[in-house]
């Protein structure tokens, strides 16, 4: 029985030794001069970027560099955070990588897609519906206990208006943004205004609505979302031939930029669309808790330094942002709380209302929250990106606004 | 710090290699003894001081069993306390790191195994004591083969340890594997796992077909290169510095039978089981029952060999099984067969085994079988499967051609025909693949 059954069935080659140090007669051949060639190039690769990484970022060896030594797992981790940084074909390897990755049909890293021109979220909505409708009927019993008028704004992200270019078979339809947002204005049909924009950004998706390197809406896009809700609170919205573009910088690299971490993105282009029809002048009011900052313009080119061109937009973001219309020509007042992707079309509200207030409920606390009021406005706008509203508590919070109880 | 780091390739192994040539030889072995007790140091202090404590009893039981002789009562004592206290030590710190109580330190299957092979070869005769610690404790915990060996007797290593000089063309093909290794580990092993991760990462309601046909390929594949890569790394990093270490993994997806599989995958700590367990139960095969039971008994302690898991028993369970039938029944149908038949067999009975010990527990192994079956869901695939196919296609069908000897068939071809080509392209494709493997890291 054993003899039909064996194990040995795997030859195990051996290795013919050669000496360097004898005379032998292999080296008399030269057999092994070839046969050196490969070890050799090995050995001085190795060497040359130990060494030119070692010259060109000389590591620190103060006393908490040579205090790890008595840590030696600290040590190594430092070492390899040292190497990381510092490989002195550090850029190309990455920029290799990256094409390695691109080679092999891989078009998402670290849940970021690279699409046509730039890069693009991979948005998914946690399994956990309670906060979505936690978010909702928070919304849906605030609306209707005030007497102000409320709206109710929900914006897509980008990967699904900009659908074609997300890789085949992408799952990004998962989360079904549209339907979510039909049925979210549905829920608030005849308590709130509910602003569908999903459909006029999709119309518009050959245009530049979304930025490459960050995940908001552009000014363009703000401009198509603004047509939207404009009619839909009953304005009349501006047309472009009433705007003059102005470049406030074209090297913005966004937050997705960093998380994607291998380069080969054009950056971003930041564009003020200031209004020309009528004269007209705004105070940009910034409350940041412990400091106040002011801009009388709603694109202040003072606020746009190098690298964070998109701060140029209303001054950046900030916990509350009070915008005042200098003079006549506008009435009324707005109370907006939202997320960041509000900046991208308030500027064109602010050509409607004497007074815009914008919150960011995620950088203030629940009694700030509490402490703004719907009945000092005369119209509330709630307005996030369905990535804001199906993924935090952000909308469950403002809808504490004006309420004395504490949650 | 790991052999697959960059601080290991430009700092560890330059400064360790240069110092190592410029000693005198009778100090290579304590350079290179310093060199692991570093190495193992930067990795596991704790683990290192659990190393150090039962390398020394075994060094200090050794000599006493020398002495004493086979078949003598302190000499039997000697190498029972050897072998209680490595088995003891495997299953205790595997076991907690099963809890989750602390990590497996590193090196404890091949250190406790090395040294308990060693006791039983020195009781049974078979070898010479090793005299100086330094020697035992390279023998034992050389740091390139730390990881999964290969497990080496002492026979094996004793003729080397007065040859270890740097060899030009030994570094020549010790570079080779170590760019292997590498790449087959970080490129390779860690891209399959993230791919095998996500399919495990879709819901269970989610699930299809092809979707865990593919889940458990890919951890098919990634258990083989990263196993592979470490032996590979080892081989290397050993013949870098004068050594010779066996293969240990010899293209086991390509076999054509489950029997040719089990020979193929880790060679050395299969022939660890086969004279060690085998040999000591003096098992003889006198008939089907005694035939099935050793079987079963090599290929679950096998499985045992990856950790103390119910999953890795019945994944050598599941193979035992499929060996048993082809050694009782199936030996002269298997000839019959076509090799392309035969391989798919092989392949698909190696799958469903990995099925087991992939799983986190049985039941999940059972539901991954039912779903491989078609029993589980009626989708066969849907948009999920195929944009985790189409993104890592490239990735796919690399480890399947390099899970076959193709390309060394092909390069052994021209080594044959050109030799001077051959170098050159070995020299190009291994600078590369270094390349490639260093924008991974």
């Amino acid at each position: 029985m054993l003899s039909s059954f064996t194990w040995d069935r795997v030859p195990v080659p051996s290795i013919r030794h050669y000496s360097l140090w004898g005379l032998s007669s292999q080296l008399k051949e030269g057999l092994p001069t070839k046969k050196s060639l490969l070890p050799l190039t090995f050995i001085a690769i190795i060497l040359a970027i130990s060494i030119t990484t070692l010259v060109g970022a000389p590591p620190e060896l103060g006393l908490s560099t040579l205090a790890t030594i008595g840590h030696p797992v600290r040590l190594a981790e430092q070492m390899t955070q040292y190497f990381k940084e510092n490989l002195s074909i550090r850029q190309s390897l990455q920029n290799l990588s990256l094409q390695l990755r691109l080679m092999g049909g891989n078009r998402e890293i670290n849940g970021i897609f690279l699409a046509n021109d730039g890069l693009i979220k991979n948005f998914s909505a946690t399994t956990d519906t309670s906060i979505y409708q936690k978010n909702t009927q928070s919304l849906l019993e605030f609306v209707q206990t005030t007497k102000t008028p409320c709206a109710l704004v929900l914006i897509p992200t980008a990967c699904v208006i900009y659908q074609d270019q997300v890789p085949d078979y992408a799952p990004i339809e998962k989360t079904n943004q549209k339907l979510f947002i039909e049925e979210t204005t549905k829920a608030f049909a005849g308590l709130a205004t509910g602003v569908d924009v999903y459909t006029p950004l999709y119309d518009a998706r050959d245009r530049y609505l979304y930025y490459r390197t960050d995940d908001n809406l552009t000014t363009e896009g703000g401009f198509v979302v603004y047509q939207t809700l404009a009619k839909r609170l009953g304005l009349t919205p501006k047309t472009p031939e009433d705007f003059a573009l102005d470049n406030l910088g074209e090297g913005y690299y966004g937050p997705l930029y960093d998380q994607w971490g291998y380069g080969g993105v054009k950056p971003d282009t930041i564009m003020a669309w200031r209004y020309i029809s009528q004269p007209r002048a705004w105070q940009v009011d910034h409350w940041l808790r412990y400091e106040n900052r002011t801009y009388y313009s709603l694109y202040p080119t003072e606020a746009v330094v190098q690298g964070e061109e998109i701060n140029g937009i209303l001054g950046g973001l900030s916990p509350k942002i009070t915008i005042t219309t200098l003079g006549s020509g506008a009435k009324g007042s707005l109370l907006v709380l939202g997320d960041r992707t509000t900046l991208s079309y308030l500027p064109f509200l602010a050509i409607h209302y004497q007074t815009i207030t914008f919150a960011d409920t995620s950088l203030l606390t629940d009694s700030e929250v509490r402490a703004l009021n719907p009945e000092d406005y005369d119209q509330v706008l709630f307005s996030y990106s369905l990535d804001t509203y199906l993924n935090t508590s952000e909308p469950y919070r403002a809808s504490s606004i004006g309420s004395t109880a504490t949650q | 710090m790991d052999v697959f780091s960059l601080p290991f390739l430009f700092f560890f192994l330059p400064v360790t290699g240069l110092v190592f040539c410029l000693v005198p030889r009778r100090f290579r072995v304590f350079v290179l003894f310093v060199a692991s007790a570093f190495f193992y140091a930067m990795t596991s202090p704790v683990g290192l001081g659990i190393m150090a404590v039962s390398v020394g009893i075994d060094f200090l039981l050794a000599r006493p069993i020398f002495l004493c002789g086979k078949g003598s009562r302190w000499g039997k004592a000697a190498v029972t306390v050897g072998a209680a206290k490595n088995i003891l030590l495997f299953v205790t710190l595997s076991s907690i790191s099963q809890l989750d109580l602390m990590e497996m330190p590193l090196g404890v299957t091949v250190y406790c195994f090395t040294s308990l092979g060693y006791l039983v070869d020195l009781y049974n005769g078979e070898t010479d004591p090793i005299t100086s610690f330094y020697d035992y404790g390279l023998f034992c915990c050389f740091f390139g083969k730390l990881y999964v060996g290969p497990i080496i007797s002492a026979n094996q290593f004793r003729g080397q340890l007065g040859t270890l000089r740097p060899s030009l063309s030994l570094m020549g093909q010790g570079f080779i594997w170590l760019c292997h290794g590498l790449a087959k580990k970080v490129i390779l092993a860690d891209g399959v796992l993230a791919l095998g991760t996500q399919f495990k990462d879709i819901p269970y309601q989610e699930k299809t077909v092809f979707g865990v046909w593919l889940l458990v390929i890919c951890h098919l594949l990634a258990t083989y290169y990263t196993l592979s890569g470490f032996s590979d790394m080892a081989r290397g990093v050993g013949a870098l510095f004068g050594m010779e270490l066996p293969e240990n993994f010899h293209y086991p997806l390509q076999a054509d039978s489950v029997t040719d599989f089990f020979s193929r995958f880790n060679i050395s700590a299969n022939r660890f089981v086969r004279k060690y367990v085998y040999g000591a139960l003096s098992a003889e095969d006198n008939g089907k029952l005694s035939t099935t039971l050793n079987i079963l008994l090599i290929t679950i302690l096998m499985g045992l060999w990856y950790g103390i898991n119910i999953n890795y028993l019945a994944w050598g369970g599941v193979l035992g099984f499929f060996i048993v039938l082809e050694t009782l029944y199936g030996e002269k149908v298997l000839h019959r067969l076509p090799s392309l038949v035969r391989w798919l067999y092989t392949f698909v009975a190696v799958v469903f085994s990995f099925a087991i010990y992939s799983s986190g527990s049985i039941s999940q192994a059972l539901f991954y079988l039912k779903t491989m079956v078609g029993l589980g869901t009626s989708r066969l695939w849907d948009n999920q499967v195929l944009y985790l196919l189409t993104s890592n296609w490239l990735l796919l069908v690399l480890c399947v051609v390099f899970c076959s000897g193709f390309i060394s068939r092909q390069g052994k071809r021209l080594q044959a025909r050109w030799l001077l080509v051959s170098q050159i392209t070995s020299l190009a494709v291994n600078l590369c693949l270094f390349v490639a493997v260093l924008a991974f890291l």
